[in-house]
């Protein structure tokens, strides 16, 4: 892949939107600045860093939007892929998440003229990479939260078969599962499904866990 | 701001870890084989932690719990080893026979982290994740030292982890595992948030 044409210095979201428009590459907007998809904003380095994932990434991706799109069928949801964006009007920060499911209308950012924005997920899919795992755990997931709709989070371990659930109870407060293995389903509460683990990891393979130093 | 951990070039065994460890004057952690000393810390990540041993100390001094300092914590896959702020123990200390330096424990049931600009993320992400590998875990506190803000995440007894913030100066953080609290503003005591900036 060739380095990326991006703007170096800070720009307004309007500016992101134009450039992004124009650009083949995906872009999350992080503060002023437009960081590749895929690579850490605090760590992301222009000339030396290269945006997109790995196969392993791309096919559980494929594979949770597959299982959670065949059993959504029929039902008030919908699941989308990595090409739209989540944003909240007047935020500083727009992400492609890996994949979401939206209840009911989808709700557009009317400053994005191309309707690629949406406000009103239910539910965010974000497969780690390690080189983005810290980010999508923590930054990212802070930003997310506050997004009223919002009310589960799904992190997906590709190195090893392990979701980290996060769930917005009734009250409000935030709380966590963690599913491993490749046998048994993940429940996806506020939507109302459950997806086969076996299906979330078809094809993939992981080293046997390491118990020696 | 404090400079980023710095790592060792070489990777070295858990035990040839553990023999340096015993030998060295500051701290390092142990991660994937790298030796990565630990970045000084500022005024505030430094009042913090006083504030937080004083406070667990005297809530604590007459049950069986404790809070410990000095002391590594030890991992089921010894591909890593961490020092935290602050750790408290219920019962008998578990000291890791396969560490030859005996200065790493098992068995925290609660663990604190104020955290550092640069190690934010880590603390609250892949470091807990890791801290969530020992059997004995219940409670995780992250303090952050440029504002009035204390998370905590809890292991309920189905499992399930619930995470709670508190801000403020007012009120307390409840530590649900060991059945004490801590005044918000005593955990902030001389804190003031300017500090922050002036990392060493």
């Amino acid at each position: 892949m060739t380095a990326d044409p991006i703007p170096t210095g800070l720009i307004s979201y309007d500016e992101y939107l134009r450039l992004e428009a124009l650009s083949e590459q995906r872009h999350d907007f992080v503060d002023g600045r437009m960081i590749p998809v895929g690579c850490d904003p605090d760590t992301y380095n222009p000339a030396v860093d290269m945006a997109g994932g790995s196969a392993e990434h791309s096919r559980i991706v494929s594979n949770l939007i597959r299982e959670a799109g065949n059993r959504l069928k029929g039902k008030p949801c919908e699941i989308f892929d990595p090409n739209f964006r989540i944003g909240r009007p007047h935020s500083r920060r727009t992400h492609y998440p890996d994949a979401t499911i939206v209840c009911g209308a989808l709700v557009f950012d009317e400053r994005d003229q191309s309707r690629q924005t949406f406000l009103n997920p239910t539910v965010i899919f974000e497969v780690l990479s390690p080189t983005t795992e810290s980010y999508d755990r923590v930054a990212k997931f802070d930003a997310y939260r506050e997004l009223d709709t919002l009310r589960e989070y799904v992190l997906v371990y590709q190195t090893r078969p392990e979701i980290l659930n996060f769930f917005r109870e009734p009250g409000g407060v935030w709380t966590f599962r963690v599913t491993t293995g490749t046998e048994g389903g993940l429940l996806l509460r506020s939507v109302d499904i459950e997806l086969s683990l076996a299906e979330v990891y078809d094809r993939m393979t992981f080293p046997p866990a390491d118990n020696a130093a | 701001m404090s400079a980023a951990p710095t790592q060792s070039p070489v990777r070295v065994s858990y035990e040839e870890y553990c023999r340096l460890e015993a030998l060295a004057e500051t701290k390092h952690d142990y991660d994937n084989g790298r030796v990565v000393a630990m970045a000084g810390g500022s005024l505030s990540h430094g009042r913090i932690i006083s504030n937080i041993n004083g406070e667990c100390r005297a809530r604590l001094k007459s049950g069986p719990c404790e809070i410990l300092s000095e002391f590594r914590i030890s991992f089921p896959r010894r591909t890593y080893s961490h020092y935290s702020d602050g750790m408290i123990v219920c019962g008998q200390p578990e000291i890791d026979p396969r560490d030859s330096s005996g200065q790493s424990l098992t068995n925290p049931k609660v663990i604190v982290e104020v955290l550092s600009p640069t190690t934010a993320d880590f603390d609250r992400g892949t470091k807990f994740d890791r801290y969530r590998e020992l059997p004995s875990f219940r409670e995780y506190v992250v303090v952050f030292q440029d504002r009035a803000e204390v998370q905590t995440s809890f292991k309920q007894d189905d499992g399930t982890w619930l995470l709670r913030t508190f801000t403020g100066l007012a009120g307390d953080v409840p530590l649900t595992s060991i059945g004490i609290a801590l005044p918000l503003a005593e955990i902030y005591a001389r804190v003031t948030f300017d500090d922050a900036k002036d990392e060493s």
